[in-house]
């Protein structure tokens, strides 16, 4: 069992709900999502994102619009759908349920 | 100054540095195939490529035009390799369980046998096997020849594992075949190492058999069997000459049945007492070597060439080569053995009459050697001439003698003994006869002989030779032992082919006696025997 592979793992659970959460907050394309993700050192490599936000996409929890750019090529504004909302309360649901367990057991256990 | 292509990034056109473009294209490439199986691929590339785009954008300003190589690198390290967007992407896929699974297991657990059809021959099961344990396959397929030819069965061995051992059909299978981890990577090379192998037409008999139908495929396929057969074949044969030239060389250098000064005799000891001089035996040697040793060269290379179907000029010199010391070999060969052959050509024969007898009988008495070995008895019983020689230091010592059997002219016995020799003159030839040491005595009715003769090792062995003549008065006779020796028409020896009046016989070296023309009488006797008692019990 490799570290690396346990800390990815633990990412990429979390990964689709912290998308979903930024995107929450309002559209924004590929690029401001990664500066988010990259802040809060969720993801290492870039290229992670995009196969996730397909995914999203094509579950119809996302949607995205076409805008033109002045400083570049056209950008891809992603925003979430009423299916996402309610997907990523859900997600909140059981995250802070997980939250909370993970803190009752690693506290119980370092006691 | 490097040379700069444009490109059109989703409608977006950049110059870029053509190694830069190089290598953005491989990463794209890589990608596609790393998405091969995502049902969203169009669009996640569509996204990584707006995304370079964007930041190309960026960097670009008024002073700097160009996207160059480090920019390239800079962004391809931000987006992070194909490999690690499949990994991490946690599709509930078959495959990427599998990349899971074999990236975080060890690769050699998960190798396995298969037959690999891309490097086969017939059925791949060589190949497949040398994958498996990582060594190359002409070990393998030598193990088999040898299995083939020498213990027999190599074939039904081979149809066996062709068909318990599946193929690799896939490529994740020719992976684990070779034992390499299974990445997207491992992945792409190998598909790109097997559109390679088609390309270059190396493909496995048994798929041609399956696919082709055309009449050019099946002249290439039969020609394929051929030289497959053939190569096995000369493989084979050069590794039974090799395991003969081993035995002359290292194994058995006394290995003749023949008493020499050390028990056995070795082919130079041999050829020592046959050849004519040491330049000869020398010459025989050289001769003996580079026809072996070329013979052996000869069928390993051309077997392993029509084997592995390999075209190399150089081998075909090297063929060349052999094919030239094998014939030089022969040549020098055959000089020596005409020069052995020319020392025959003449007979010589020194005659000495030992005596008369006014005896009714004549006694014949062996006298063995006293210093005759009696370990390889056996073998001297034998009436092949080199069983019957002891080679010793100065002398050669020869065992048995012929005696002919002659009416006489007048009521004696007249013994007679000629010793006889070879040579390349009669001169040379009577000399050595001459050189011929034998004893016989006549005293009163009793004739003393010896059954062995020797002759100097310089005389070479040149058909030397001792035969007594006894004349036989009419109705006297000869004893030897309990055998009575006796000419005339009340002989029920008597055979048509011999003349009514002549008899011959031998003297073996350990002193039994034998009739020439029959060989083994003591059959004849016990018949004999045989048919008194029958005749016995009838009558009783």
């Amino acid at each position: 069992m490799k570290l690396e592979n346990t800390k990815a793992q633990m990412r990429k659970g979390i990964l689709e709900f912290c998308i979903l959460s930024i995107l929450d907050k309002g559209e924004a394309y590929p690029s401001e999502i990664i500066e988010t993700l990259k802040d809060a050192k969720l993801i290492v490599v870039e290229g992670t994102l995009y196969p996730l936000l397909t995914r999203l996409k094509n579950a119809e929890l996302l949607t995205y619009r076409w805008e033109e750019s002045k400083s570049g090529p056209p950008r891809k504004y992603y925003s979430i759908t009423k299916m996402g909302s309610t997907f990523l309360g859900e997600l909140g649901e059981t995250w802070s349920e997980l939250n909370k367990a993970v803190n009752k057991i690693t506290k119980n256990t370092t006691k | 100054m490097k040379k700069t292509v444009s490109v059109n990034i989703k409608g977006t056109n950049f110059l870029i540095e053509e190694d830069a473009y190089e290598l953005l294209q491989d990463y794209l490439d890589r990608l596609t195939q790393a998405l091969k199986n995502d049902e969203g691929n169009v669009e996640i590339i569509e996204d990584v490529e707006l995304r370079i785009a964007e930041i190309c954008s960026s960097v670009l300003s008024e002073s700097k035009t160009v996207i160059e190589l480090k920019d390239i690198q800079d962004i391809l390290s931000a987006l992070g390799d194909p490999v690690d967007f499949v990994d991490g992407d946690g599709e509930p896929a078959p495959e990427s369980t599998v990349n899971n699974e074999s990236k975080s297991s060890g690769t050699d657990k998960d190798r396995r046998l298969f037959r690999d059809g891309e490097a086969a021959t017939i059925g791949g099961v060589c190949a497949g096997i040398a994958n498996y344990f990582g060594i190359d396959v002409v070990i393998i397929r030598a193990i088999f020849v040898v299995f083939f030819f020498f213990a027999g069965f190599g074939v039904p061995l081979y149809i066996i594992l062709w068909i318990i051992i599946p193929k690799a059909s896939n490529t994740i299978d020719k992976l684990r075949m070779k034992g390499r981890p299974i990445t997207v990577e491992s992945v792409k090379k190998e598909i790109n190492d097997a559109s390679e192998n088609i390309r270059t037409g190396s493909k496995s008999f048994a798929d041609k058999m399956r696919d082709d139908s055309s009449y050019k495929n099946r002249i290439s396929r039969g020609k394929r069997i051929i030289t497959t057969i053939l190569g096995l074949g000369f493989i084979a044969f050069g590794i039974l000459n090799l395991i003969v030239f081993l035995i002359f060389i290292i194994g058995g250098f006394e290995f003749l049945p023949i008493n020499g000064e050390n028990g056995w005799m070795s082919m130079t000891d041999l050829g020592e007492i046959v050849l004519s001089n040491t330049s000869d035996v020398r010459l025989a040697w050289i001769g003996g070597l580079l026809i072996s040793v070329s013979t052996i060269l000869f069928m390993f290379l051309s077997g392993s060439l029509l084997l592995f179907r390999i075209k190399n000029k150089w081998a075909k010199f090297a063929i060349a080569g052999l094919i030239i010391s094998g014939i030089t070999g022969i040549i020098i060969c055959s000089v020596v053995g005409m020069r052995t052959g020319k020392d025959f050509t003449f007979g010589g024969t020194s005659t000495k009459i030992i005596g008369t007898s006014s005896k009714q009988e004549l006694v014949i008495v062996p006298q063995l050697s006293r210093y005759r070995s009696s370990k390889d008895q056996e073998y001297h019983d034998h009436d092949s001439p080199l069983m019957n020689i002891e080679v010793g230091k100065k002398n050669i010592k020869s065992y048995g003698i012929d005696i002919q059997y002659e009416p006489s002219p007048d009521t004696l016995f007249h013994i007679i003994r000629n010793l006889t020799a070879r040579s390349q003159s009669p001169e040379k030839a009577f000399d050595k006869a001459e050189n011929i040491n034998h004893n016989i005595r006549l005293q009163n009715d009793s004739l003393y002989v010896d059954v062995y003769y020797t002759y100097p090792k310089t005389d070479k062995l040149r058909d030397q030779d001792v035969e007594l003549i006894i004349q036989i008065p009419q109705n006297y006779s000869v004893h030897y032992k309990d055998r009575v020796i006796r000419l005339g028409a009340d002989d029920e020896d008597q055979s048509a082919e011999h003349p009514y009046y002549k008899k011959q016989g031998r003297i073996r070296g350990d002193g039994s006696y034998s009739n020439y023309y029959d060989g083994n009488d003591d059959d004849k006797s016990l018949e004999r025997e045989i048919k008194d008692e029958i005749r016995r019990e009838l009558r009783d």
